[in-house]
């Protein structure tokens, strides 16, 4: 009994220790890996999204932080001070501040953070010494080259780099590449106390989106639609400009807007993309749905009069429906040409609310677009069965239906393309880290919208709306021929139409040939009259005025254009180039340069790069045989500045590297489009520099500007 | 003459087992990585207890020498000594860790208590055998066997070291039942213990325990008052420790039980502790991580893992299959040790013996079910393994007085 009564005791210990281990073993060994081993990610550089010409529109800067492993053998007091003397001479910190730092850190702590961001040269400086216990890790900021470029477009990061609006959120998973692991090893305090030498999963860059934007035209959207907006003491504004043959967005503004660089610093409404979510009445604009219907439903003739009333305004089923000015008697182009709501209407009645419905529904309105854009509203269509007895002759001029900007863009894209709609899209294409084309997105035709006949039919009696007798009088270009739509809406606000408009003008230029599709929407313009054609109008002129400009095509369309002193281009950065690189990038901008000085390369040019030119201006180019550093700094011996060798040849940019002292490492071949390091960042010598070439020649040169 | 075959070879080697099983995980608790946590004279730790293990082995060769009768006739002498040696620790000790047991006696430190346990034994062993009327039957009698072990106790908890005179508490049972205290007696003492523990885990099972005791009592002696007593008891205890929990009890005390009923209540502090041990034996696994690689014992998780966690440091890595080890040596060397006991014929030796074994027991027990959970965290040392140099000695001493009573069995008949 003894025997048994001293062997319960270990028995229950026993029994203990088995729980212990395998009932609740899982259970704390989980405990003790987050307790003890932690894996930090490593952040993976978020892919850069390019224009339709490569110009860099979002990229990333880089910061990093430096953290001291102190007790790592071999590690002495003088290599402790070197470091804080490095980072001292870069930072606003005295040297003293980090010896403290080190010092305060609890006496096991082998994981020290000295600084959160210092930049390259630190950085540089600190790999220099070469003392091991020094850790350095690289830590990625959101860069927008253009500010508010674009910005609704691009959307913006939070804190985390992942995408919250626009392609940055639509292509999150994309752009986000993949964050590399770290293992660590925390202490009782949960501070880093090591890094575990084996298991590190290096991360993976995002890939790269090619927008079809164009940064050019998107620029002239986005100031002339702040022009017009001012000039009209609008509220807000929204505008597209579309490829209708292939749904590609060439430019997307609104105004007021944001710095994506700093999203947060202003109202959270200005981040909203009106021109894919807010769902607007369209006005007249939507009588194209209505003309389409009855011409290919026969039940308009195209030589046939329509009487309005003298006062111009009816009563249909108790309300009444006006006309901006009484029209007298009109004809189906001139109901068109001067936008009668009252003859609309009468066209309007003698189709049936099911065949209305359908070429609205066929026109796009009431579905979402699919445009690659997150947030897009779907706009209001209702369905027949749901319509008072007024809703076919009002909808028939634009009201009892919602429609987003980008469904009245896309509509007309499609009467513009032959009655064949296609679908918006703003991502050409998707390349990996190593420029290789993971996605390629195609060119998608949503439907055919109308016959062809018809198409034919109405395109030239929509001509006519803008010229000295249409609406749309002010949205003339000399020379330019322009097909389009104004649409002047008043605003449904709390159950009641107020005083207050939308006004609109979409336009397909040229109209022979089209190539862009421009809508401008205005919120509640204050100037009179508030009609589309007089204060959305103006602005499409201008925009397509120099749209023209860029394209030379279009401008050969254009007859005795005026010169003036407009803003024509943008001066690119050609300093760095080479001759013959420079003068096929010049010609190719049509941008008349000088030359002077000899040699081959390109040392120096005015004006600066990014400098407004005019077409009168000249860009003045100083050559030289060698290329010489602009920006002089004593240098420490034995190192050399990395010299920007994009858009070289592979040949000359390694003459150019080896002079300077660096091995190169090449990968591909052609035109150089990427260089690591960054070019401007101080290297010891001997130190390798990758370069990466393509065969196809580099497309502009902004991309160099924007690696600077 | 001698005959070392008479010598119990396999005790020494459990003891030998078992010092080098401490020895290798003080080394890794001390001079593993872990080392650059921790002050230079803990690291120094393990240097002195390979010392203290050299004087531990001279010291029971030593001991085999000694006419055995010494412990008997000298136990009262010895008694007396260690409570002198006592107050005087009380008046002029060094406190370590908020315990004043440590005499300071040149360069080194003398833990009185820890002598005072075979004092203690050897006097209530001499008395309980010193005479035919004496027997703890004799209600006279184990009053002052009882007292002979309280007063050192008491000087101890004096002391402030509740650990260590929670082994004095433990030998009074078993002394009493080895010479001759009725089973329902017996188990009449230690109940007060069993409901106690598991009241704090739930009130319920208290009051189960009690009433099964109760019954279990009711067979064995089949006496009404002791019956009758045993269950007032057994309720007032269940009721006196549910009121103490909530109502007396200070704040942190409370929080020291709760830690132990439920760890995770305070992960960040009275719960630490066990949710650490726990944490370095489970995730130890079957084989553990291996010597030198136990995060939670190389990175400073555990507390006081020299000593009162040692056996987690065992647990995290040598595994399930080296704590399961550790727990067999302990056993076989209690088993060892009650086997001695049974077949000795004097019956001082076998009380000597008994007492040893219930000293090591209580060590083992207290401290092992600290590291698992099973008990409340109590500081007390696991003996030959944890890190202690007086420990140690006083371990050593105590096997080696059951190694010579043992040894010198045949010759002890004569004496009686």
């Amino acid at each position: 009994m003894v025997f048994g009564l001293v062997l319960l005791v270990p028995f229950a210990i026993g029994l203990q220790l088995f729980r212990v281990n395998f009932v609740e073993g899982d259970e704390l060994r989980n405990l003790w890996n987050e307790q003890a081993i932690d894996y930090i990610s490593i952040p993976a550089q978020r892919g850069n999204i390019y224009d339709q010409n490569g110009s860099l529109l979002a990229t990333n800067n880089v910061e990093y932080k430096a953290a001291i492993d102190p007790k790592i053998e071999g590690l002495t007091n003088t290599q402790i001070g070197q470091v804080c003397d490095t980072l001292a001479k870069y930072t606003k910190r005295s040297s003293a501040f980090y010896q403290q730092k080190i010092k305060q850190a609890p006496n096991r702590s082998r994981y020290v953070v000295l600084n959160k961001s210092i930049d390259t040269e630190a950085h540089e400086a600190l790999r220099q010494l070469n003392i091991q216990g020094v850790i350095l890790e690289e830590e990625y900021k959101r860069k927008y080259n253009f500010g508010t470029l674009a910005a609704h477009t691009l959307g913006f990061v939070n804190h985390d780099l992942n995408g919250m609006t626009g392609l940055e959120k639509e292509y999150n998973n994309q752009l986000r590449g993949e964050d590399g692991v770290q293992q660590v090893r925390r202490d009782r305090n949960g501070r880093i106390y090591a890094y575990l030498g084996a298991p590190r999963k290096q991360p993976q860059q995002g890939h790269s989106l090619h927008t079809t934007i164009d940064s050019h035209i998107q620029a002239i959207l986005e100031e002339e639609l702040k022009a017009g907006i001012d000039k009209t003491r609008s509220i807000s504004g929204s505008a597209i400009v579309m490829d209708p043959q292939t749904g590609a967005i060439k430019a997307m503004a609104n105004y007021p807007t944001f710095n994506p660089n700093n999203p947060a610093s202003l109202n959270s409404t200005n981040r909203r993309n009106f021109a894919i979510s807010d769902m607007i009445e369209p006005g007249s604009t939507f009588k194209l749905v209505t003309s389409i219907a009855a011409v290919e439903q026969k039940k308009v003739q195209l030589n046939e009069q329509f009487k309005t009333p003298e006062d111009g305004k009816t009563l249909i089923h108790g309300q009444w429906m006006r006309d901006h000015e009484p029209m007298g008697t009109l004809s189906f182009p001139e109901v068109i040409q001067k936008s009668s709501n009252v003859a609309t209407a009468q066209i309007a009645m003698r189709l049936s609310k099911d065949a209305f419905y359908q070429y609205a529904r066929n026109l796009g309105f009431g579905t979402p677009t699919n445009i690659d854009l997150p947030n897009e509203e779907s706009g209001r269509l209702p369905k027949p069965y749901e319509w008072s007895q007024v809703t076919l002759p009002w909808m028939a001029i634009g009201y009892e239906v919602q429609a987003t900007p980008i469904q009245i863009a896309q509509a007309y894209a499609a009467f513009a393309n032959e009655g064949t709609m296609m679908r918006p899209y703003l991502v050409e294409k998707i390349t990996n880290g190593r420029d290789k084309v993971v996605q390629k997105n195609n060119q998608v035709p949503v439907r055919k919208i109308a016959k062809e006949s018809t198409i034919k039919k109405l395109y030239p009696i929509f001509k006519e709306v803008v010229s000295d007798s249409g609406t749309a009088e002010y949205a003339q270009v000399d020379g330019l021929s322009i097909v389009g739509k104004t649409g002047t809406a008043q605003k449904y606000i709390d159950g009641q139409y107020r005083n207050e408009y939308r006004s609109s003008f979409v336009g397909v230029f040229p109209a022979d040939d089209p190539k862009y599709v421009c809508l401008i929407v205005l919120d509640d313009p204050d100037t009179y009259p508030p009609y589309g054609g007089v204060t959305a109008g103006p602005i499409f002129r201008e925009t397509a005025n120099r749209i023209a400009g860029l394209d030379n095509e279009i401008e050969k369309h254009i007859l005795e254009k005026e010169k003036n002193d407009e803003i024509w281009a943008y001066a690119p950065n050609i300093k760095g180039l080479t001759k013959k690189d420079a003068k096929a990038l010049l010609q190719k901008q049509q941008l008349p340069y000088k030359l002077q000085g000899n040699g081959d390369w390109i040392t120096d040019q005015t004006p600066e790069s990014g400098t407004e030119l005019t077409p009168d201006d000249k860009i003045e180019l100083t050559l030289s045989d060698t290329i010489t550093e602009t920006e002089v700094q004593e240098l420490p011996n034995g190192y050399s500045r990395i010299p920007d060798v994009g858009g070289m040849s592979m040949r000359k940019a390694m003459v150019l590297l080896n002079n300077r002292g660096f091995e190169t490492e090449i990968i591909g071949s052609g035109t150089i489009y990427r260089q690591f390091p960054r070019p401007g960042d101080m290297m010891k010598q001997g130190r390798t520099v990758t370069i990466r070439g393509k065969a196809k020649p580099l497309e502009s040169l902004t991309t160099n500007k924007s690696t600077e | 003459m001698i005959n070392l075959k008479e010598l119990s070879w396999s005790l020494v080697t459990i003891w030998a087992s078992l010092i080098a099983v401490g020895l290798v995980a003080i080394y890794s608790a001390t001079q593993g990585p872990v080392a650059e946590f921790l002050p230079s004279y803990i690291q120094f730790n393990f240097y002195k207890q390979l010392i203290s293990f050299g004087i531990a082995i001279l010291l029971l060769i030593g001991l085999q020498f000694i006419n055995p009768r010494t412990f008997q006739e000298g136990s009262y002498i010895f008694y007396g000594l260690g409570i002198l040696l006592m107050i005087l620790t009380l008046l002029i000790g060094k406190e370590v860790n908020g315990a004043r047991s440590w005499l300071v006696l040149g360069p080194f430190n003398l833990q009185v208590s820890e002598l005072m346990k075979i004092a203690t034994i050897l006097a209530v062993a001499n008395y309980l055998t010193s005479g035919r009327n004496i027997s703890a039957e004799n209600l006279k009698s184990a009053i002052i066997a009882v007292s002979l072990i309280v007063l050192p106790a008491v000087l101890i908890i004096l002391q402030n070291d509740m650990g260590t005179a929670i082994i004095f508490f433990a030998l009074i049972p078993v002394v009493l039942f080895w010479s001759g205290l009725p089973y329902g007696i017996s188990l009449f003492i230690i109940s007060p213990a069993i409901i106690g523990y598991l009241t704090i885990i739930s009130w319920y099972w208290g009051l189960i325990a009690a009433i099964i005791i109760t019954l279990a009592i009711f067979m064995l002696q089949r006496r009404t008052w002791l019956t009758f007593t045993s269950f007032v008891t057994g309720v007032l205890l269940v009721i006196g420790i549910q009121v103490a929990l909530n109502q007396v009890l200070q704040p942190h005390q409370r929080a020291r039980i709760e830690a132990f009923t439920n760890p995770s209540f305070d992960p960040q502090g009275a719960g630490w502790n066990v949710i650490q041990a726990k944490t370095a034996i489970g995730s130890g696994g079957i084989y553990g991580k291996g010597f030198l690689e136990g995060t939670q014992t190389q990175l400073r998780f555990l507390p006081e893992q020299w000593t009162d966690f040692i056996f987690c440091v065992i647990g995290e890595e040598f595994g399930f299959v080296g704590a399961g080890f550790t727990v067999l040596l302990l056993l076989a060397l209690t088993l060892r040790l009650l086997r001695m006991a049974a077949v000795h014929k004097h019956p001082f030796a076998r009380l000597v013996i008994v007492g040893v074994l219930t000293v090591f027991f209580t060590h083992f027990f207290i401290n092992v079910g600290s590291a698992t959970g099973l008990l409340p965290v109590i500081g007390i040392p696991l003996p030959f393994i944890s890190y202690g140099g007086s420990a140690l000695i006083t371990n050593t001493l105590m096997l080696g007085i059951c190694l010579n009573l043992d040894f010198y069995k045949r010759q002890f008949s004569i004496y009686r």
